[in-house]
């Protein structure tokens, strides 16, 4: 187990705040962190990366507009920044098929990202689903979007869909365009 | 100068050079290294130096010239790649299946972890539900008595309706021999009762695609069909119990 400095009482707090779902979006802002862990909270959070690091489980924080900040220096976008645990490696068919994520709503979140990334990151919603409906049942296809943007995956403005900030998150687009299978 | 600040001043030369070595050998991401932090510290340990450690000095040097240059070419070809990623990123979702796009996907995906849990909110929520729902029942001094019917078709058309679906799922099933349930049922009831039908007379049977999760319904499997009983427990009335 590693070593830390930080007194066990705040890796334990900021574990439970971290963890567990308090919002219907995952996620603590950090200014929520602020006011539970007190002004170092930053330190805080990288002595529980040490501890969750063998587990295979990270802290990330992202900006709203979708990009992960270095832990190591502290700026103004630090606290309204939104912390998340995530896996450090990514998933099996086999976990993701116990994640309670349908695989269906996975190809659905895949092709809409890589469809919305073509876009410059977003397109009409109507768009999206004409270019999609060949893959999918249309009606199947528009349960997963809804599920999808109600999740943080996509965001809906106005009948246009982006990339929402959990994608960002969560995936790394670029290797996603990028990879050859 | 001391012989001691002059071999701390060539082992931190060979830290550096060993860590530009590191990273033009292992092809690392170029801008890993800090190289105004290199050529600083350089700067502090040139003094201490004699000549004899001066072509160590050059060393670095070079390495770093060639960092420079990688980071040119890292730069270069992202720029390409960056211009070319809309065009892969359309190509990959015209050329890709269902499955494929998510085997790739899943190699990109580190999904946050997180653990659903009942917060004071929701228990205020459930309390403030269960309190109105009993002044209601409290409300009602009688329940209203409920009208039992005996069992009558819908429609008339009922029978001949379901036929006609069975005898088309009949020849679907002997022309595709299976079609997904989705497709088949399009989400209307009474589709759904004559499948339901179809499975229990055994004139045709369901297969899940482990993969996909997708449900289809298949011309009925051969050999012994095997009927489940499924029990209901109930609480007994005084007069059974009293009985029993």
């Amino acid at each position: 187990m590693p070593r830390t400095r930080k007194p066990a009482e705040a890796l334990r707090r900021a574990a439970r705040i971290l963890f567990f779902r308090t919002h219907s979006k995952p996620g603590v802002k950090g200014w929520e962190l602020r006011r539970a862990l007190g002004s170092d909270y930053l330190s805080v959070i990288k002595s529980l990366n040490e501890y969750l690091a063998p587990l295979g489980l990270e802290v990330r924080a992202v900006t709203e507009d979708g990009r992960r900040l270095n832990l190591d220096e502290e700026t103004g976008e630090h606290s309204r920044a939104i912390y998340v645990v995530t896996l450090k490696t990514q998933p099996t068919l086999t976990e993701l098929k116990t994640s309670g994520w349908r695989v269906d709503y996975i190809a659905v979140l895949a092709s809409a990202i890589l469809y919305l990334y073509s876009n410059n990151g977003r397109a009409k919603r109507s768009d999206v689903e004409n270019a999609l409906k060949q893959k999918f049942q249309l009606w199947r296809l528009r349960a997963a979007i809804d599920k999808l943007v109600r999740a943080g995956y996509l965001d809906e403005r106005d009948g246009v869909l982006s990339i929402g900030w959990r994608s960002y998150a969560e995936i790394d687009i670029e290797k996603f365009v990028m990879r050859k299978q | 100068m001391s012989p001691t600040s002059r071999r701390d001043a060539v082992k931190k030369l060979r830290e550096i050079l060993e860590e530009l070595t590191a990273v033009l050998s292992s092809g690392a991401d170029p801008f890993a290294v800090n190289l105004r932090e290199i050529l600083d510290r350089l700067n502090e340990v040139l003094p201490q130096l004699s000549d004899e450690e001066l072509p160590l000095d050059a060393e670095i040097i070079r390495h770093a010239a060639q960092i420079v240059k990688r980071q040119e070419e890292w730069v270069a070809g992202r720029t390409s790649l960056l211009a070319l990623a809309p065009f892969i990123a359309i190509l990959k979702l015209a050329s890709m299946t269902k499955d494929e796009l998510v085997r790739d996907f899943l190699g990109a995906w580190t999904p946050i972890v997180s653990l659903d849990r009942m917060t004071v909110g929701d228990l205020m929520l459930g309390m403030e539900y269960l309190g109105a729902k009993r002044l209601q029942t409290l409300q009602i001094p009688e329940l209203p008595q409920i009208e039992y019917k005996p069992y009558e078709p819908i429609s008339e058309d009922l029978r001949a309706a379901l036929e006609a679906i069975l005898v088309e799922l009949k020849s679907t099933l002997e022309e595709m021999g299976r079609v997904p349930y989705d497709d088949f049922t399009r989400g209307d009831a009474l589709r759904g009762y004559a499948v339901a039908l179809a499975l229990q007379e055994n004139k045709a049977s369901l297969n899940i695609d482990p993969l996909t999760e997708k449900i289809y319904i298949v011309k009925p499997r051969e050999g012994t069909v095997e009927s489940v009983v499924i029990t209901f427990e109930g609480k007994r009335d005084a007069k059974n119990q009293k009985a029993g």
